[in-house]
């Protein structure tokens, strides 16, 4: 049943605009990304935010990190919720919008059927980023030179896991790769739950994206600066954690917000008895 | 054929939707291989009737049974009896072709595979290899796509919301041929309508809704009968005797006309004729 799910919602996805519209945006971004590390942290300014370095210091996997939205040095960062939003997220809302919901729930049960969306949708988000970046790595492979980091001036590396980065670069970079995924897979959670509410497919892709703006400048503000959502999925130069601590907020994250997703699905079908009417008010 | 067997049942059930009271008291039998009708006013609790059958939603009082299991709060999509609906207009993904949204569709049971949803829409009279996505479609061609949707996994009931909107004459035409193909394998159907002429058509038996509560308006399926006799003296007795008599053209020269009754048979109306004295030449079932 989940296989089936699965298969479905990808078929789905895959057929949507809306759907390379986030693979050109991340594409074209994070090789943005890529040049523009490549070229400034070689000849930046001396007081850039960035480090610059020596070309000899300069290698495929430090601009890999960089590219993932430091400092400025590219977009994907500030833009990472629309196009994880954009891979999948709008399902829900548009099954609801378009009633076609009502023609699925004739069978499968809706308790199958917002699990199965929940698993499905996130797990389709989480491997289409994964894809995309471990292809983005090997860009990067192949389009700049590859020096051990091991080699390197350690005041370059990352303060995220900067040992894994010395030690074993190409784990390190798909850690990277795993993480953002599994903030897709947040992100995908989030525009389901806001679907069990809103149908406008508009404010469901847009939403966890004011949402993470917003987070990030709050969090920022109270001066819990290293767990803002901007740094978690974007900084890995600036603050020191321990490796498995932006895997686990993301877990955790994915989990709340599943749930109350669930929670709020089920509700529909609780409250007066009658889903139908509650579509209507 | 199998004995008939009560496959949904109506048991005293009220409806509220918000301050309305849509059913009241509502007790309805449906049994496997009939059609059965109900004929209402916009807003009167037709559609309210056959979502409580889906599980979407649920009475207030009363129950509702398919095949003597209650259908509970949690229980949709998880009924005890395949149910088939067509109810208001039908809904699909409007970025999909109308192939694509059947087999996501079919595929959530996995009952059905590819060459049986390409038959069920070669069926409703669309060509299963178009690939125009469903919201370039007319509205007689979601209607056909939304009959196929009802009825591509052979359903043990079917709940139909005004089936024949938007169908061209021979749209009409292809519905009732799978209407009678399924009520002939024991499929037991549902079907609303503020159409007189549509439930007349295709119900066996017919009830009307006003304010929330259910008439028996027939009990039996009325069939068209083309009667030709022998003279039109004939003609006029029978126009005396049969109050739907209407005189059409003359059959081989001979007085003609067309009624309507719940006789089963040829053979019955005939003998009822003859019981009246009327010479009656010939008697046949027309549509």
């Amino acid at each position: 049943m989940k296989a089936n799910f699965l298969q479905i919602e990808l078929k789905r996805s895959i057929l949507r605009w809306q759907f390379w519209l986030a693979i050109i945006l991340m594409g074209g971004l994070i090789i943005h990304g890529y040049h523009q590390a490549w070229i400034e942290a070689i000849h930046g300014p001396a007081d850039a935010p960035y480090p610059t370095s020596t070309p000899a210091d300069n290698n495929a996997f430090l601009v890999f990190i960089y590219s993932q939205g430091n400092t400025g040095l590219s977009f994907i960062g500030a833009v990472w919720p629309l196009v994880a939003a954009l891979i999948a997220g709008d399902s829900l809302a548009w099954d609801r919008k378009s009633g076609y919901l009502q023609s699925v729930l004739l069978r499968i049960g809706y308790k199958k059927y917002i699990i199965g969306k929940i698993i499905s949708i996130s797990a389709i988000t989480f491997f289409v980023i994964f894809l995309a970046e471990s292809l983005l790595f090997a860009y990067g492979l192949i389009q700049f030179p590859i020096h051990d980091p091991a080699q390197m001036d350690p005041q370059y590396y990352p303060k995220y896991g900067s040992t894994l980065f010395s030690q074993f670069p190409y784990l390190y970079s798909f850690l990277i790769i795993f993480n953002i995924s599994l903030f897709g897979a947040v992100i995908a959670s989030t525009c389901l739950l806001i679907s069990t509410k809103i149908r406008n497919l508009m404010v469901v892709v847009a939403l966890p994206w004011i949402i993470y703006i917003v987070l990030s400048f709050v969090i920022q503000v109270i001066g819990l600066v290293p767990f803002a959502p901007i740094i978690l999925t974007a900084d890995y130069f600036s603050y020191h954690s321990d490796l498995w601590i932006i895997p686990l907020i993301w877990i955790l994250l994915w989990g709340i917000i599943s749930y109350l997703t669930y929670l709020s699905f089920q509700h529909q079908f609780r409250k007066k008895g009658s889903y139908e009417w509650n579509q209507k008010n | 054929m199998e004995p008939k067997k009560l496959i949904l049942q109506f048991e005293d059930v009220d409806k509220r939707l918000g301050k309305k009271q849509v059913l009241s008291q509502v007790k309805l039998e449906v049994y496997t291989g009939e059609v059965v009708g109900i004929i209402g006013a916009n807003g009167s609790g037709k559609t309210t009737l056959l979502r409580l059958v889906t599980g979407l939603i649920y009475p207030d009082r009363g129950s509702v049974r398919v095949n003597g299991k209650r259908i509970q709060p949690g229980l949709v999509g998880e009924l005890p009896e395949r149910i088939g609906a067509l109810i208001e207009s039908p809904a699909f993904l409007p970025n999909f072709s109308g192939l694509q949204n059947l087999k996501m569709l079919a595929e959530i049971r996995g009952t059905i595979g590819m060459e049986e949803i390409q038959n069920t829409i070669r069926k409703v009279g669309l060509d299963p290899t178009m690939k125009k996505p469903v919201k370039t479609y007319s509205l007689g061609m979601r209607q056909r796509l939304g009959i196929a949707q009802a009825i591509m996994e052979e359903p043990d009931i079917l709940l139909l919301d005004e089936p024949t909107n938007g169908l061209d004459v021979d749209g009409v035409e292809m519905f009732s041929h799978i209407i009678e193909e399924l009520t002939a394998k024991g499929t037991a159907v549902l079907m609303v309508s503020h159409q007189k002429e549509e439930i007349d058509r295709f119900c066996d038996r017919v009830f009307q809704i006003n304010q929330g509560k259910l008439t028996l308006l027939r009990s039996k399926k009325e069939r068209k009968w083309q009667v030709v006799v022998s003279s039109l003296e004939e003609l006029e007795r029978v126009y005396q005797l049969v109050s739907s008599f209407t005189m059409t053209e003359r059959v081989n020269g001979d007085p003609t006309g067309i009624c309507s009754g719940e006789w089963e048979t040829a053979e019955e109306l005939y003998t009822f004729l003859e019981r009246h004295q009327i010479q009656v030449r010939k008697v046949r079932e027309t549509s």
